[in-house]
C-alpha cells in the first residue's frame, strides 16, 4: 500500500501514510453511495474503521506527539502527500496544494478564530500567558500579539491538531472551513490527542465536504434541493425561475455544518443531535422491531439530518423568498445573514417534521 | 442618457487564501479593517454606490468575495455569472500567491466564459504592502507589472487593505474598466428589466 517505506528520514513516512491510506480507501468505497442503502455499508465501514484506527493508533500516537511538539517533523512528509493528492485528484489541470500552503493557511485561520468558546471552557480560558506563548512558539504561530492568552493557546492547539490531520489524511490535507469544525472540539477536549481522534471521527463524514472532486458537496446540495422540491413545489418553481434551484445559497451551511449561522452553544446542540441520529443508524435502530412501535410518534433517524435542517431554514423564509426576492444573490445574502437569528430548537423541530413527512420520498 | 439612472456592475475578487480579499472588499465598502475576518466559505458580496467622476449616473458596484482555495472553484461558476470585471489579488509577501495569478485568471475565463475572452477586464492588486514596512516583500512591483503587461496590459495597483492605501483608487479603475465592457445599448434599457430578459442575458444566448 505504501511505497515510501525506504525513506531514510525516519518512521513518520512509514506509519502515517499507512493510516491515511486506509482511511482514504475506506472512504472511497463509501463516497459514491447516495441512497439510503448507504446505511448498511456505513455500519460495516464504521466497524472496519475502528479496527483500522486501532491497529495504527499506537504508531500514529507516537507520531502525533512528536508532530504536536514539533511541526517541522511534518516536512519530510511533504512529497509523499503531494503524490497521493495528484493521483487522487485525477485532474491534471488542477494545481495541487502542498503542505507548505496548508501550513500557511492553517496558521492564518487559527489566529482569526473567534473567542466564542471561552465561556464554555473555563480551564482553557484561564491558561497562563507564558504557557500560551510557549505553545505558540512550539507550533510556529506568528502574528498573534493582538490576542489574549487563551486565544493564543486555542490557536496554537488548532495548528497542532489541524496540521496533524493534514498529514493523517493527505487527500484532504487542510481546507478552509476545517478550523470552524475543529475549534468546538478543541474547546471541549482538553488534551490534544483526544481532540485529534475526535476530529478524525468527525471528519470521517465531513471530509467529503472538502474533497477536490466536490462530489460530497454536490450530493448534499442536490439533496437539499430535492427536499425543497418535494416539500414545497411553489417555492421550488420560484427558485427555478431565478436559476437558483441548485441551492448554492446554502453552500456555506453545508460545508461547515451551520457553524457560521449558529452560536457556539447552538452548534454543539445541533451537532450532537445529528451525531445521535447517525449513531442510531449505525446501530441499526431505524430498522429494528422496537422502532416499529415508536415510529408513529417520532421521525426515523437519518444520516442527513443536517440537510433537512438546512432545508428547514430555507423553508422558514419561503414567503420572503417568493414575494420579495428576484435573484439568487438576494437569497444568498439572506442565508449568509441568518447568523444570530436562528432558533436551533425550532430548526430541529422543523427538520424532524420534514423527516417525518417526506423521508420516504427522498 | 444624462439621467440619474443606476447601473449595476458585478465585480468578482479572486486570489489565494489569506491574501486579503475580504479585507479589500470591506475597506472599500465600509472603510474599516479587522484582522478577525473569518475565512470566506463559498462566496459573499457587498454592494456600494459609486460615482465615477466624469459620468453622470450612479453605479451600484456589487463586489463578490470568494473562497481562496482552489478546490471549490468549479462550484464557483454560479457566483461568476454575469461578471463585469475580475479583480485578481495576491499578497506581495507570498510568492506562491503571485505565481497562482495565472491559474486564477485562466480558471475564471473558463468558468465565467465571458463573450469577449480577449478583452475581458481584469485588475491586479498586490496587497499587504504595509507588512513589516515592506521588508518581508517577496514580489517586486516590477515583476508584477511585467506580468500584467504580458497579459494584455492589466491595470496594476499596490494596496494595503489594512491602511486603506490605494483601495479607493483601485476601485475607481475597476469601475471604469467594468463599464468599458458594457455595450452601449445597455444604457438605454428600461429601468425595470423583466425576468425573461434577465434570464436570457445570464445564459448569454440572445442575439
Amino acid at each position: 500500500m505504501n511505497t515510501d517505506s525506504k525513506d531514510s528520514d525516519g518512521h513518520i513516512n512509514h506509519t502515517v501514510p499507512c493510516a491515511s491510506d486506509s482511511l482514504v480507501s475506506e472512504d472511497d468505497g463509501e463516497s459514491g453511495i447516495t441512497s439510503v442503502d448507504a446505511d448498511a455499508d456505513l455500519d460495516a465501514n464504521a466497524n472496519e474503521s475502528v479496527i483500522i484506527t486501532e491497529s495504527s493508533e499506537s504508531d500514529v500516537d507516537d507520531e502525533l506527539k512528536s508532530t504536536l511538539a514539533l511541526p517541522v517533523v511534518a516536512e519530510p512528509e511533504k512529497h509523499s502527500s503531494n503524490d497521493s493528492c495528484v493521483s487522487d485528484a485525477g485532474d491534471n489541470k488542477k494545481v495541487v496544494e502542498d503542505f507548505d500552503t496548508w501550513q500557511r493557511i492553517i496558521r492564518l485561520d487559527a489566529v482569526r478564530t473567534n473567542g466564542e468558546w471561552i465561556p464554555f471552557s473555563p480551564v482553557q480560558a484561564a491558561v497562563s500567558d507564558g504557557k500560551a506563548r510557549q505553545l505558540a512558539e512550539e507550533v510556529g504561530l506568528k502574528d498573534y500579539d493582538h490576542l489574549e492568552p487563551c486565544r493564543i493557546f486555542h490557536a496554537a492547539r488548532l495548528v497542532a491538531v489541524l496540521e496533524a490531520y493534514a498529514i493523517y489524511d493527505p487527500e484532504i490535507g487542510y481546507c478552509q472551513g476545517m478550523s470552524d469544525l475543529c475549534s468546538p472540539i478543541i474547546a471541549v477536549m482538553e488534551e490534544d490527542h483526544d481532540a485529534f481522534w475526535c476530529f478524525v471521527g468527525f471528519m470521517r463524514k465531513a471530509r467529503h465536504n472538502f474533497r477536490l472532486d466536490e462530489v460530497g458537496i454536490r450530493r448534499q446540495l442536490n439533496l437539499v434541493s430535492k427536499i425543497i422540491k418535494v416539500k414545497d413545489s411553489h417555492l421550488f418553481r420560484h427558485l427555478e425561475m431565478l436559476q437558483a434551484e441548485d441551492c448554492f445559497f446554502v453552500y456555506r451551511m453545508v460545508v461547515v455544518l451551520f457553524r457560521r449561522e449558529l452560536t457556539f452553544e447552538q452548534t454543539l446542540c445541533l451537532w450532537e443531535v445529528i451525531w445521535a441520529d447517525q449513531a442510531a443508524i449505525r446501530a441499526g435502530i431505524g430498522k429494528s422491531a422496537a422502532w416499529g412501535r415508536i415510529r408513529l410518534r417520532a421521525p426515523p433517524p437519518t444520516d442527513d439530518l443536517l440537510l433537512y435542517a438546512i432545508a428547514a431554514s430555507v423553508l422558514q423564509r419561503r414567503k420572503l423568498i417568493i414575494e420579495k426576492y428576484s435573484s439568487m444573490d438576494e437569497i444568498l445574502r439572506e442565508c449568509n445573514s441568518m447568523a444570530g437569528h436562528l432558533d436551533v430548537w425550532k430548526l430541529l423541530d422543523d427538520a424532524h417534521g420534514l423527516v417525518m413527512s417526506i423521508h420516504d420520498r427522498i | 442618457m444624462a439621467s440619474r439612472r443606476r447601473m449595476l456592475l458585478k465585480v468578482i475578487i479572486l486570489g489565494d487564501s489569506g491574501v486579503g480579499k475580504t479585507s479589500i472588499m470591506n475597506q472599500f465598502v465600509n472603510r474599516k479593517f479587522s484582522n478577525q475576518y473569518k475565512a470566506t466559505i463559498g462566496a459573499d458580496f457587498l454592494t456600494k454606490e459609486v460615482q465615477v467622476d466624469d459620468m453622470l449616473f450612479t453605479l451600484q458596484v456589487q463586489i463578490w468575495d470568494t473562497a481562496g482555495q482552489e478546490r471549490f472553484q468549479s462550484l464557483g461558476v454560479a457566483f461568476y455569472r454575469g461578471a463585469d470585471c475580475c479583480v485578481l489579488v495576491y499578497d506581495v509577501n507570498v510568492m506562491k500567491s503571485f505565481e497562482n495569478l495565472n491559474n486564477w485568471r485562466e480558471e475564471f475565463l473558463i468558468q465565467a466564459n465571458p463573450s469577449d475572452l480577449e478583452n475581458f477586464p481584469f485588475v491586479v492588486l498586490g496587497n499587504k504592502i504595509d507588512v513589516d514596512g515592506g521588508s518581508s516583500r517577496m514580489v517586486s512591483e516590477k515583476k508584477a507589472k511585467t506580468w500584467c503587461a504580458s497579459k494584455g496590459n492589466i491595470p496594476y495597483f499596490e494596496t494595503s487593505a489594512k491602511e486603506g492605501f490605494n483601495v479607493e483608487a483601485a476601485f475607481q479603475c475597476i469601475a471604469r474598466n467594468a463599464l468599458k465592457d458594457e455595450p452601449e445599448e445597455e444604457l438605454y434599457l428600461p429601468e425595470t428589466i423583466d425576468r425573461a430578459t434577465n434570464r436570457q442575458r445570464s445564459t448569454g444566448c440572445e442575439c
